[in-house]
């Protein structure tokens, strides 16, 4: 469909009913294999459904790179996992040129790619190695490509880094550079299992394996699932309400929240902006619905903006999180951006 | 203000519109989404409409009727913002041109019709604040989280996603104005104290002040004098014409220039008269010493010279003219006036004498009954005296003996030297002989009781509205402490005196009052002066009076 149909027309019910069941689908399983974390993998498939990197961040243990390997197997796509360490170099992750011999007897240079050549690379523990290691997945996760001695080769399609990372409090880690962090396009929080859900968890996995999916998404379903995504309208308030949201987390800006001054060193980039429209229309996708309202845009906000506000001494000082940031201008900012007299309320009766 | 807090409440119901939206009820929903069915949907129409109807008007109702409450809202703010700064200044402009004008309070309700106005400014400002109908579906759509498809109200396909909205709940706007009704009802307050609050300098023009009575009584007096010929018909019709246009002029505004020319009108009247009262006393002088001396010349019998005769006839002439005046002709008969005439050649003889006798006496009579008139009428103040300057005729011959030569001034001077002793004012030379004679009358030397009018008014009803002045002196109570001139550090003794203080405002007029008195006193010496034989309470009197 040309983009200017996509713009104008909203889809019917019926062409976005088989992208929604497919969905839901897999929602389910997720749900079924990894016990307890139901948003969590909602917004795992947001960030399929946007493609777009994920930064994983929790304790380990708590299921990170179980849920990236379910996933890989759900989407029936090639699967490859990099414990990152200290001592991994760039070229264990790009891959490198190697001297072969070949059945002539010439030897000559040959192309070994790495790991990165997925479609879903696993980027375990990306903090623990070097930044000169995490530097080499700038190109990767934002190009789609590699350069290796001067010769650039294009990843497969799609590519998803899927990258878990512990707190960076723990010993022996290093923190994301600003840029890497900025690519990626959410940073879920995988939180601790309730003892519910450790019960259920004891009682259904014995020695942890996890049950194989029963079902499979191809790549054709998935560029289906990729087209209905394109069609997803979003329209002008809520553009406008993301940029809002964007330009207001700089605390230059003459429209940010009181907490964005008091808290907010450097600000979200236009990528966050870009980010959370493409998420917010996932999360749209997700609810069966052709447009994207206000409450997609809130509900993925505080995964697109949290890793990308830096905060200044004082929020450490006063134990303010990006999050509390983040919720607090979901708070003070109008999403209509209405300016109504002053005094004058709209609210919903009661 | 009770009631004027429930009218702004009720107007402010109105105007935010607390109506709530009502729609059918929604059927099944089988979505994720809590608003979004894509299974089926069974709708409830209860208006009998098709549901894609149903909610594509409603879809557009909801919009629009946001607008129109905000529209409302905003103009209630508004009109109640610029109401207030409107009170304010009326309440501002009303005060301060009341006191400095006095212009009627009624008058100034008129200002209402500036809230017309004002309203209609709130109209405007309120119709920019409107938001437009794109920006009033996104509100809708983000309080009923509609997630983005009421936005898309205007895409192709939305009539398929319309009947698979619900609206659950209805939008309500609300203004918070408490503040600024309070301020509403401040300066309404304000306002109508400012309009209605008591002004003196307001109700001085209210009404005209009543002088008629001191008309009345200042056209008495002028009637007194036309009738006693004092002053002539244009003169007295003149002074009736200025009565009636200071009678017409007197507003309350501006009392002290009515009260200035009523008392300049008064002083002329009574310089005019105490002038005819002068004169008159005079004439009476001469006409006793005429009369005295027809009576003696009727008893001579020789014993005067002939040239002493001569005199005393030519003395009699003269006198005779004077008691009568200029109008001699009028008065007296031609034969009586050529006998007079020839008198110190020819005599009189005795019939004239009596006849001459008998007018002077009536001249007396008159002139003492047109005194009385004047008193009668208040133009001239104090006692009228009996006293007759009449000499016993035999008296008068021998004195006429005594002299060789006599004229009218000197027989005149004779006959009230000769009443030394008798009372009255004399002027007479020093070595004036003393006579003892009976003990003076008790009923002539002691004062005449007289009862005073009371100090103060009594009784309300006693008083009489004459005009509504600017600025109304305050009284002291009788009894207080006399604030000045004669009397500074003198306590009244109760009853006596009314001690007014001048209020700045006033002094212009009460010195302009004194500088013409002076004026007038320079121009003619005699005119203020009590006439003889009159106690000189006049002047005194006036001028404690104003």
């Amino acid at each position: 469909m040309p983009e200017s149909d996509a713009r104008t027309k909203l889809m019917r019910p019926d062409e976005l009913a088989p992208a929604v069941d497919l969905l839901k689908s897999v929602l389910q399983q997720l749900d079924a294999t990894l016990l307890g974390q139901p948003e969590l993998h909602r917004m795992v498939l947001v960030g399929i459904l946007s493609r777009g990197h994920i930064l994983l961040e929790g304790m380990p243990g708590v299921g990170k790179t179980a849920l990236i390997h379910v996933l890989g197997q759900l989407l029936s796509l090639s699967f490859n996992r990099v414990q990152f360490t200290p001592d991994l170099m760039p070229s264990d992750i790009v891959g490198s040129p190697i001297l072969q011999e070949d059945d002539d007897g010439r030897r000559q240079m040959v192309f070994e790619p790495g790991p990165v050549f997925t479609n879903i690379l696993l980027a375990d523990e990306i903090n623990r190695a070097s930044p000169k290691t995490q530097s080499a997945m700038l190109e990767a996760m934002q190009e789609r490509r590699v350069t290796v001695m001067g010769e650039t080769r294009p990843l497969p399609s799609p590519f998803f880094v899927l990258a878990s990372q512990n707190p960076i409090e723990l010993e022996g880690t290093y923190p994301l550079p600003e840029a890497q962090v900025d690519r990626f396009l959410l940073k879920l929080h995988v939180g601790r299992p309730s003892a519910d859900t450790l019960e259920r968890i004891i009682d259904s996995r014995r020695r942890g394996e996890l049950p194989e999916p029963t079902s499979v998404i191809d790549q054709v379903k998935l560029d289906s699932l990729f087209d209905t995504m394109d069609r997803v309208v979003m329209p002008t308030p809520v553009n406008r309400y993301i940029a809002n949201l964007v330009v207001s987390t700089h605390p230059q800006e003459p429209t940010a929240p009181k907490v964005v001054g008091d808290y907010v060193t450097y600000g979200a980039s236009p990528r966050a902006a870009i980010a959370m429209a493409e998420s917010a229309r996932a999360v749209a996708l997700l609810d069966g619905r052709p447009t994207a309202g206000f409450e997609d845009v809130k509900a993925v906000a505080p995964h697109v903006l949290n890793h990308r506000l830096i905060l200044n001494y004082q929020a450490r000082f006063d134990k303010v999180s990006s999050l509390d940031v983040v919720d607090q201008m979901l708070n003070d900012i109008d999403e209509t951006g209405l300016e109504l007299p002053r005094g004058v309320e709209v609210e919903a009766a009661s | 203000m009770g009631m004027y807090c429930l009218w702004v409440v009720r107007v402010g119901n109105i105007f935010t519109g607390c109506r709530r939206l009502e729609v059918p009820q929604a059927g099944t929903f089988r979505s994720s989404h809590p608003l979004i069915d894509l299974g089926d949907i069974i709708m409830t129409d209860h208006l009998g409409k098709s549901p894609l109807d149903v909610h594509d008007t409603q879809a557009q109702a909801v919009s629009t009727d946001l607008i129109s409450d905000i529209f409302r809202a905003a103009v209630l703010r508004w009109g109640v913002l610029l109401s207030t700064g409107y009170l304010l200044l009326w309440g501002v402009a009303a005060l301060i041109t009341r006191f400095a004008t006095g212009v009627d309070s009624a008058r100034w309700w008129f200002g209402g019709i500036g809230l017309v106005i004002v309203w209609l400014v709130a109209c405007g400002l309120a119709w920019h604040e409107r938001p437009d109908p794109q920006q009033a579906r996104a509100v809708v759509d983000g309080r009923r989280k509609l997630g983005g498809l009421l936005m898309a109200q205007d895409m192709d396909g939305f009539d398929v996603w319309a009947q698979r909205l619900s609206v659950p709940t209805p939008l309500r706007v609300r203004w918070r104005g408490g503040q600024t009704l309070a301020a509403l009802g401040l300066s309404a307050v304000f306002l109508i104290g400012a309009v209605l609050a008591p002004i003196p300098e307001s109700e001085a023009s209210a009404i005209a002040m009543n002088v008629q009575r001191t008309i009345d009584s200042l056209e008495d007096q002028v009637q007194v004098l036309e009738e006693e010929q004092i002053i002539d018909e244009p003169q007295a019709d003149a002074m009736r014409d200025d009565m009636a246009k200071v009678a017409d002029d007197a507003l309350g505004t501006d009392p002290s220039r009515t009260w200035e020319a009523l008392d300049h009108m008064g002083d002329q009247l009574d310089r005019t008269a105490a002038e005819a009262a002068d004169e008159a006393l005079r004439k009476m002088d001469d006409a006793a010493a005429a009369k005295s001396l027809a009576q003696a010349m009727q008893q001579e019998d020789g014993r005067l010279t002939p040239q002493q005769l001569s005199s005393a006839m030519q003395a009699l002439s003269e006198m005779t003219q004077q008691a009568i005046g200029e109008d001699m002709a009028a008065n007296m008969s031609p034969e009586m006036a050529k006998a007079l005439s020839e008198a110190a050649a020819a005599g009189l003889d005795a019939e004239t004498l009596e006849k001459l006798a008998k007018m002077m006496e009536g001249q007396q009579a008159d002139l003492k009954k047109m005194l009385a008139a004047l008193k009668d009428a208040n133009l001239i103040e104090g006692k009228l005296s009996d006293i007759n300057y009449e000499l016993d005729p035999a008296e008068l011959l021998e004195w006429l003996e005594s002299q060789g030569e006599c004229d009218s001034d000197k027989v005149c001077k004779a006959c009230k030297s000769a009443l030394a002793g008798r009372g009255g004012i004399t002027r007479g030379p020093a070595h004036t002989e003393m006579l003892w004679k009976d003990p003076s009358s008790k009923e002539e030397a002691s004062f005449e009781p007289q009862v005073l009018p009371p100090s103060r008014m009594r009784d309300i009803e006693d008083a009489r509205l004459m005009g509504v002045t600017r600025a109304v002196p305050d009284s002291e109570p009788a009894g207080g402490q006399s604030t000045g001139g004669a009397l500074s550090g003198v306590t009244s003794t109760g009853g006596s005196a009314e001690t007014a203080p001048v209020l700045p405002r006033h002094r212009g007029a009460v010195q302009r009052y004194f500088q013409r008195s002076v004026f007038d006193n320079d121009k003619d010496p005699n005119s203020s002066t009590a006439p003889s034989g009159l106690p000189e309470s006049s002047g005194e009197s006036q001028d404690a009076a104003h």
